[in-house]
């Protein structure tokens, strides 16, 4: 994959991202060092070109613990998280309708609330009900 | 070499959840058609540094961005955690980097120490004090109850910034399930009104207005002012309440109204209360700025079943 990150707004973006020198500290073979993962871009040494870029980059001494870590933390392999089902994403239309319900009216609001109290006896505030029924108004 | 799949999303909302959820399930994801239509087109500065704290906290993380900033793709590493510190985009709170990453942070590799620099409260994030108070109280549902701390160095009001907070959270290998039905009633109310390069007085205004709309439905309120001076009172003048609303089974409430120049301090206390009573009037166990956690937290953690009851569900952007 090509990966090129050295025009305008991009550049910019990525200096954000990696730090102000990142798209400055291109390698010699044309390549920015964002293209490796995080152990590449803090590194001044150049990379192999011929480095699998889809991997997450650990480092040399620790790879094994790295790959049992992410079984532990993820509970699968990653091979089998690479296998999931992600076709049926409906998150956002059911989650829409629940969050669009209806408001209660003013008298729920205010029948909720008296029942929400450690006090045993509730006396009326009209100025506080006021201010309710203005904000929701 | 592994096929990795990615998830293919569209526009910019839910950008740091789909970011975070990547980085939980280790699945790499491409978010497309970023404000193609704006004026202003593509990933945002601030949205840019919050990728960039993601990076941080983890080792073997490949961010793209295309040329336009209308696409992202995003490959997660293997998240690390340590001594990390960062610098946030002042167009938003540290809250908006903090709140999300928290579930991370739980599952990090080393134990995390997280120093903060920029806005401290703002009007559509959630504050420090609310991080505080309520947020990284939760975590202790889940069986996260040793070490985590949280302190204000100094506080920063928009535009300019300039506070500071420095958190530690230690990560576990696994969550506890939970099972939390009842929601209890509410028992005390306690809150912080804290004021930068205002008059000292502001604290206490604010804390008349509050009190007004809360004490006819509950004696048990004590609200702190908080006033800072000198060196930690941050870039810019600035001043807000946050109030905290505590149920008999430990459920927590909270609210923060930010004050502007359009508003008095006594008006900003009433709005607060006034925020707080609708969010009592909501119930459920987790508060609407926490739901997205909890249930975040619920999936992530052992196989039980976990049960929370939760109120009207809250939109999360």
């Amino acid at each position: 994959a090509v990966r090129n990150f050295q025009l305008g707004r991009t550049t910019r973006l990525m200096d954000l991202v990696y730090g102000t020198d990142a798209t400055a500290s291109k390698s010699k073979k044309g390549r920015t060092r964002t293209a490796t993962g995080k152990k590449s871009l803090f590194d001044d040494e150049d990379e192999d070109e011929d480095e699998d870029f889809d991997e997450p980059t650990g480092s040399s001494d620790d790879d094994n613990d790295d790959d049992l870590f992410f079984k532990v933390q993820h509970g699968v392999s990653e091979s089998g998280i690479n296998d999931m089902d992600t076709s049926k994403f409906s998150y956002e239309s059911t989650v829409r309708e629940l969050v669009d319900a209806a408001e209660d009216s003013y008298e729920d609001f205010m029948e909720k609330l008296k029942n929400r109290f450690v006090t045993g006896t509730w006396e009326e505030d009209e100025d506080a009900a006021a201010l309710l029924g203005n904000n929701r108004a | 070499m592994v096929k990795r799949v990615e998830l293919v999303f569209e526009g910019a909302n839910y950008m740091r959840q789909r970011l975070v959820l990547s980085m939980l399930s280790g699945k790499s994801i491409r978010i497309e058609k970023i404000r193609y239509r704006d004026a202003d087109p593509g990933v945002q500065d601030f949205e840019a540094s919050f990728l960039r704290l993601l990076d941080k906290l983890s080792n073997g993380t490949a961010i793209e961005i295309n040329e336009s900033g209308t696409v992202l793709t995003f490959t997660p590493g293997a998240i690390t955690g340590g001594d990390i510190e960062h610098d946030c985009n002042v167009a938003r709170s540290i809250g908006y980097y903090l709140e999300p990453i928290v579930p991370i942070l739980v599952f990090a590799k080393k134990f995390t120490s997280l120093t903060l620099r920029g806005v401290t409260n703002n009007e559509e994030d959630p504050s420090v004090d609310l991080l505080r108070t309520v947020t990284l109280q939760t975590l202790k549902d889940w069986g996260i109850d040793e070490a985590i701390t949280f302190k204000i160095v100094r506080r920063g009001a928009p535009p300019l910034g300039g506070g500071e907070v420095s958190v530690v959270i230690p990560n576990i290998r696994e969550l506890k399930p939970i099972r939390r039905l009842d929601e209890g009633k509410i028992k005390k109310v306690r809150g912080i009104a804290y004021a930068t390069r205002v008059s000292p007085h502001t604290g206490n205004r604010m804390v008349d207005g509050a009190r007004g709309v809360i004490n006819p439905y509950l004696p048990d309120v004590y609200i702190y002012t908080d006033h800072y001076r000198g060196a930690d009172s941050g870039k810019s003048p600035g001043y807000s309440i946050s109030l905290v609303a505590e149920s008999t089974t430990g459920a927590l409430y909270g609210v923060e109204v930010c004050g502007n120049s359009k508003t008095v301090p006594e008006k900003i206390g009433e709005m607060a209360a006034e925020h707080l009573l609708q969010e009592i009037a909501r119930g459920g166990v987790y508060d609407t700025q926490n739901q997205a956690m909890a249930v975040i937290l619920m999936a992530m953690s052992t196989a039980d079943v976990s049960k929370i009851v939760l109120g009207p569900l809250s939109p999360y952007w």
